[in-house]
Order: structure tokens, then C-alpha cells, then sequence
């Protein structure tokens, strides 16, 4: 890490201002280079663009697959669309903002055009700095609620529940306190909860 | 030619106390008309959701926006969402009002079976420590029974429905008809080691549950999906659907009339009895008279009440058989939304297999032997362990391929109490008619005024402080107890509001669920209760259901009705 690059960070870290000269940069931004193969119905489409790669950086396509395949962002959408209340609905594009311009203050770039390797680095100190934030106010940062979206998009999907989990839709029996392989896989039924 | 208007009995509702009143009116060969103000439900096809897997659920169960706002009150129940939201009523058509900053928490259907479909189905018998505890302390009023009056009932109603559960020989817990116990996860049975060693007079033991454990009186066994609250396709837990509107319809006694909301008794002042009631059809918007020579309210407490609110007449100003005014007074619930979390070692090479739609139970130990400095009656605890799951992940730090593999993990034990506490009866804890608000079908509205007192407030103190201690003497880490501060009826045990008593001047109903003052109407809801007791009520509606139908019929046959 060269030494502009620390100073950066640990400013950030500390919550360090934003100069007017970089939200300019950020807002106007590069032009986003993701591309959308569905229409969202809450998001306009280069905000979809954004959340999509925020999503898969969070869960990255591996041996199994990542937030894209399983349409996360799509189920983010919706669930801004009906879930989220009035107040929160007009509070998530200005988080998006202020997301974007920590985001080029990190990287110099939106986050679109940041590299994977930039992308996630940045994610990993802006959740660090978000928790404590959120410790402090009690309010829950942008981070956090996205990867909340992404978790409970993920953890109900048809994919992951049937592959990655112990789907158990239909148990007729009941055993409380069996004994298992050291890392057995989480049970769920067709509510999804695992407990 | 018979007037089609008219049956030997009418009951109103059909949940929890309905489904028994018409089921043994009718099994007594009693033509009996049964009116349900909400919608017409089948069993099994109605139940829309419940084998829908989560993935199928647009917003995968969470409550919209434009739901919360439909209801509001409902969508804050633990057992509201997307998969359930049909089987609560749409608060926005009617509403109800309260005093500002003392909400009340009204819960309910709106549908054939009312909450039978969503209840907890936790079956506890009452015992003389609750029956005798007015008498004792001086409180409100004296229940008209006690114990070996509803024994026998409760025997009768646990045979009938299945009651999963285990014997312990409690003197302030009496033990059911028990089908076999389900089974406690295995850091729940060393906790419950942990409590009884250090406390020997204490009891942990599994939940008491109108579940099957077995297939019993023609209906399947639970199948352990812990999915009840959308309905149960197998019928496995007791619900009128799945038992008592069956039985009364294989006697070809019953007719069963949906949408029908009951405005008024009808009332002969010189027979000083019911002729039957007024309801309005609330598809057509006309309103239709229902003659019979028996009556049965059981349209929930606060259903009931307000329908003997309106019921005035000359012989009745203030509500029907209200000359003791007690009427619409004493409400009462359990103290609710009282948690101790904690996290437990070890054990992570056992699991469970399959879902346990019930938990544990630890019975009152409070006031039972000896007597507590700072508050009367007491408390007792649900609770169940659980293995940090998917859940559990979201406040987990991380992004990325390691991340994404980390969180499918499972991870360790952790363990919930749920303290229910007994709320005394107040007078001042009532509900009146609010004529100036109209619901949908331009009927007044209850204005619900309740708080919780100096007693309880002090029990609540000591429900956290005995969770926590507890958690501590069974190897806890992390304990964290906090008080949700829910309004009262959250506990969804509401009750109270024509009490029973041994006497017409301080109560509306005797010891046979009959009005005081209308002797061929009986009310055996939650509005008869005298005292709240801490343990769960349905059953004890149940049984005292069943024994006010016998005495009724009997008296029918007498020719004193």
C-alpha cells in the first residue's frame, strides 16, 4: 500500500470529510459499464447496474453460484419497491450517493469502475467503519442493508435452500437431539428458517 | 311448516369455544345454527399456503408496505406474514381506538375457525392455585368453580383433541390426557438438569401441545414441518376444522352460516329470556333474524362483549344482563414480550431432525410455596433452543468468495425463555362502545382502555431477573434479558370482560357460563374468566365450554330454559 493510499484510508476510517471537488467526480462519474439483462421496477437502471456489483462482490459467483445467477438484485429491487417504507424508499438513492463518493474517495473510482480487487477492499473497511456507525447511532448503515437484501435473497432461494441446505420440507418425524458429521449442513423447511 | 329462521340452539363464532359448543349441541341432537362473521374457510383447501415453499412467496414472507398499512395492528403478531396475512383481520376495516399512548393489541381472524387456525396450541390445565387465588387475596370477585368442577371437562375436552405432553405430578400444573411427549434438543435436557438441580422444586418440561403425536381419533399424526400457522393440510393439530366442525357436521345437525355478524340478542323482557339474534349479512348488507331457544356467545371475549354491549333494551340499558355494570370491565391478558437469550457450548456434534412446532415449558414457581416480597400470583416461562442458522449471519463481517462460504455454515446452541406473567383484573382495565367511530359495516367500535399496575410491573422485573439467573446456573454465555414493553392483548390471551361469579350483583355470568340475568344464554369465551391465571387459556375455554353445553341441554330437557 503506497503511503497516499494509507492516508486515504485511515482519513476514511476516521470519518474524514469528502471534498465538494470529489462528490463532483462522483456524481458525474464515468459512465457505468455493467450490463442489465432485466427492467427494474424501484431502481433506475445504472443504480441496478451498481447494486448488481455490490451484490456479487458481496457474494461472488464460485464453485457455486453468486448473487447475479440467482438474481439478487431483482429481489432487491422488488423489496424496495414494496417492502421498504415511504421515508426509507426516498432515504436509499441519497445512501447510494454518499456510498458512491466514499467509494471514489477509496478508489478513485464509482464503484462500477473500480476493480474487483478495489471493489472489496473498499467494502471490507466501509462495513468496518459502517458497524461502528451504526454502534454509535443506532441507525443502520447502507452496507449493512444491502448485505441484509443479499442474505435474505440468497438464503431463500430455491437454489440455495435445495443445494446448499438441508431442505427437510416434509420431516413426518421428529428427533431431538440426534448425533451428526462435525459440519452438517443447516436444516430448514418450507418456510425456510433454520430454527 | 318450520320457520328456516329458526334451530333449537344458535352459537356465535365458530373458533376455539364455537367448534366445542356446536360440536356437543349438536352431538346432543340439537338442531344448532352457527354464525361466523367472517368468511367462509375450508379445511385443507383454504389453507392457500401451506405448502408453498418460501421461494414461491413474491417477497419471500416478508410484510409489504401496503400490508402494514392494512394492518397495521396484525402485522405485528410474531405469526403475521406473507404466508399468514389471509388469516388475520384487515385492521383498516376495523378499527378500533384506545386512549393515547396505552395501546391495546386487539388479535384476530376474521373467517370459519377464528384463531384456532393460528394459535400457539399450548394446552395447560389450571389448577386451585388459580381458581382459589381471588378468594384468597381479596381480589375482584371469587371464581364460582374450582378444580374437580372442570377436571373432569378438561379430561373430556384432551381426549377428544390430543394433547402431546409430559406427566409431572404438579400440583400447580395438573397433567392432561397426554398423546407421547415430543422430544427436547439435547442442550434443553442439560439445561433442564442445570434448573433442577439447583432449584429441586422447579420443573423444565416440554410443552404441552394440542399437536399429535400420534395418529389419534381418525386424524394423522404431526409431520413436524412447524408450519401450523397457515393451516394444516394433515389436520394434525386441533383446530375446529380439523375436529369439532367435523364432528358436528357428520351429525347432520349443524348449519353453518359465514358472513354473518351478530348486531344483537333479541330479548323477551317477560320471559326475561333470548329469542335469538340479529345478524347483519355483511355480503348483501340486510339484516336477518335468527330464532332459537338456546344461546351461545363465543365470539371471543372482546367479540362477545361487544355484542352484549349493543344488546340493549328497556330491561337493559347498559348491555345485556349488566345490572352488576360489570360488563366490558376486568380485561385481562398475560405479560408478553419478556426474553432471555442466551448462548450455549458444546454440543455442536448433535442436531435435530425435523421441526418441532412446540418448545419447553417451566411451570410457576413463584408464590406457589412461599411468598414473593414485592407482587401476588406469577409467572411461567416458554422457551426453546435453536442452532445459530443462515440468520444469524447478517450482522457477520465479511464480503466475498470466504464470506459466501462461511455463511452456510451452522453454527452453535443458543436458548430463548418467553416469560407469561398474570395480569390482575382491574375494573379500570374496560372496554365501552364508541358509537362517534364505525367500522365498515357502520357498527360502533370498542374503545379499549388498559395499563398494567404496581403488581405487574414488579413481576416483570422478576420474570427477566429469574430467566437471567436461570440461563446462568445452566452454563449460559451471553445472557441478555429485555422487556419488548408490548401493549397489553399482545399475549393474545384477552379475557375477562363478563366475568363468572357467584353473585348477579358483581358479575355477569354464573358457574355455568349462564348470563345471571338471560338464563338461556351462555358466554364461555375468554370474556367469562374471573382471574387470568399465567398458563395459556384455550383449554380451559375449551372445557368449560363442553360443561356448559351439558348443563344447558339438561336443563333444556328440564323444561327451566
Amino acid at each position: 500500500m503506497n503511503r497516499r493510499k494509507a492516508i486515504q484510508q485511515t482519513v476514511y476510517l476516521l470519518g474524514g470529510a469528502v471534498s465538494a471537488s470529489v462528490i463532483v467526480g462522483a456524481m458525474s462519474g464515468c459512465k457505468p459499464k455493467g450490463a442489465l439483462d432485466w427492467v427494474p421496477q424501484f431502481l433506475t437502471k445504472e443504480q441496478a447496474e451498481t447494486i448488481e456489483a455490490l451484490a456479487e462482490s458481496i457474494l461472488p459467483e464460485t464453485d457455486t453460484p453468486g448473487a447475479k445467477s440467482l438474481h439478487l438484485t431483482e429481489f432487491i429491487d422488488l423489496m424496495l419497491k414494496n417492502v421498504f417504507n415511504g421515508f426509507e424508499q426516498l432515504q436509499f438513492p441519497k445512501e447510494l450517493v454518499k456510498f458512491e463518493e466514499e467509494c471514489q474517495f477509496f478508489t478513485g473510482n464509482n464503484f462500477l469502475n473500480s476493480s474487483p480487487d478495489e471493489r472489496q477492499k473498499f467494502l471490507v473497511l466501509n462495513e468496518k467503519k459502517a458497524l461502528g456507525n451504526q454502534q454509535k447511532t443506532g441507525e443502520k448503515a447502507f452496507i449493512s442493508k444491502i448485505k441484509e437484501l443479499v442474505l435474505v435473497g440468497y438464503f431463500t432461494s430455491e437454489y440455495t435452500i435445495k443445494e446448499l441446505m438441508n431442505y427437510n420440507p416434509l420431516p413426518t418425524k421428529f428427533e431431538g437431539c440426534v448425533a451428526v458429521a462435525a459440519e452438517p449442513k443447516i436444516q430448514v423447511g418450507i418456510e425456510g428458517r433454520s430454527a | 311448516m318450520k320457520d328456516i329462521n329458526t334451530f333449537d340452539a344458535i352459537v356465535v363464532g365458530s373458533g376455539i369455544t364455537g367448534g366445542w359448543a356446536v360440536k356437543e349441541l349438536t352431538e346432543k341432537g340439537l338442531k344448532t345454527l352457527v354464525l361466523e362473521r367472517g368468511r367462509k374457510l375450508e379445511h385443507v383447501k383454504d389453507y392457500t399456503t401451506a405448502n408453498t415453499p418460501i421461494w414461491e412467496l413474491p417477497h419471500r414472507n416478508k410484510t409489504t408496505a401496503a400490508d402494514k398499512e392494512t394492518y397495521p395492528i396484525q402485522s405485528t403478531v410474531y405469526a403475521f406474514n406473507e404466508g399468514t396475512k389471509h388469516l388475520w383481520i384487515k385492521d383498516k376495516d376495523h378499527p378500533y381506538t384506545t386512549p393515547p399512548k396505552q395501546p391495546f393489541n386487539w388479535l384476530r381472524g376474521n373467517h370459519v375457525g377464528g384463531r384456532s387456525l393460528m394459535w400457539g396450541r399450548q394446552s395447560y390445565r389450571w389448577s386451585d392455585l388459580d381458581f382459589e387465588a381471588n378468594a384468597k387475596e381479596g381480589i375482584a370477585v371469587d371464581w364460582p368453580i374450582r378444580y374437580k368442577d372442570i377436571a373432569p371437562w378438561y379430561s373430556y375436552v384432551e381426549k377428544y383433541i390430543g394433547v402431546s405432553g409430559q406427566v409431572e405430578n404438579l400440583p400447580q400444573l395438573p397433567d392432561s390426557e397426554f398423546l407421547p411427549p415430543m422430544e427436547m434438543f439435547c442442550v434443553e435436557k442439560s439445561i433442564k438438569s442445570s434448573i433442577e438441580e439447583k432449584w429441586p422444586k422447579r420443573v423444565m418440561t416440554i410443552g404441552r401441545a394440542a399437536n399429535l403425536t400420534k395418529i389419534y381419533n381418525g386424524r394423522p399424526a404431526c409431520q413436524h414441518r412447524n408450519l401450523c400457522y397457515r393451516g394444516c393440510p394433515y389436520g394434525a393439530y386441533f383446530s375446529s376444522q380439523s375436529s369439532t366442525l367435523p364432528a358436528a357436521i357428520a351429525t347432520g345437525n349443524m348449519t353453518l352460516r359465514p358472513n354473518s355478524l351478530v348486531e344483537t340478542l333479541l330479548f323477551d323482557k317477560d320471559k326475561s329470556k333470548a329469542t335469538g339474534v340479529r345478524v347483519l349479512d355483511t355480503e348483501t348488507g340486510k339484516s336477518v333474524e335468527y330464532k332459537a331457544k338456546l344461546v351461545f356467545l363465543c365470539a371471543s371475549t372482546l367479540g362477545s362483549t361487544q355484542i352484549l354491549l349493543q344488546s340493549t333494551s328497556d330491561r337493559f340499558p347498559n348491555g345485556f344482563s349488566n345490572s352488576s355494570g360489570e360488563l366490558g370491565h376486568n380485561l385481562m391478558d398475560h405479560l408478553f414480550d419478556l426474553h432471555a437469550y442466551a448462548d450455549f457450548d458444546g454440543d455442536l456434534d448433535k442436531y435435530y431432525n425435523g421441526q418441532r412446532p412446540n418448545g419447553i415449558y417451566i411451570p410457576r414457581f413463584r408464590n406457589v410455596w412461599d411468598k414473593h416480597p414485592d407482587y401476588i400470583r406469577g409467572f411461567g416461562f416458554q422457551g426453546n433452543a435453536s442452532r445459530a442458522g443462515w440468520e444469524s449471519k447478517m450482522g457477520q463481517l465479511g464480503v466475498g468468495a470466504d464470506f459466501k462460504k462461511s455463511i452456510t455454515q451452522l453454527g452453535g446452541w443458543k436458548m430463548a425463555f418467553y416469560g407469561f406473567g398474570e395480569i390482575l383484573p382491574y375494573h379500570d382495565n374496560k372496554v365501552q362502545l364508541n358509537p362517534s367511530k364505525k367500522d365498515i359495516h357502520g357498527l360502533p367500535t370498542l374503545f379499549i382502555e388498559t395499563k398494567l399496575r404496581e403488581n405487574e410491573l414488579a413481576m416483570k422485573k422478576d420474570i427477566l431477573a429469574s430467566a437471567k439467573e436461570m440461563m446462568e446456573a445452566a452454563g449460559a454465555k451471553n445472557v441478555s434479558v429485555w422487556d419488548g414493553q408490548a401493549p397489553m392483548g399482545s399475549g393474545i390471551h384477552e379475557m375477562g370482560t363478563a366475568r363468572m361469579g357467584k353473585d348477579p350483583k358483581t358479575s355477569v355470568l354464573n358457574k355455568w357460563n349462564q348470563c345471571h340475568e338471560a338464563k338461556n344464554v351462555f358466554v364461555t369465551d375468554g370474556s367469562c374468566m374471573t382471574s387470568a391465571s399465567c398458563v395459556n387459556p384455550s383449554l380451559t375455554y375449551m372445557a368449560l365450554t363442553a360443561r356448559a353445553v351439558d348443563y344447558a341441554v339438561k336443563e333444556l330437557s328440564k323444561q327451566n330454559l
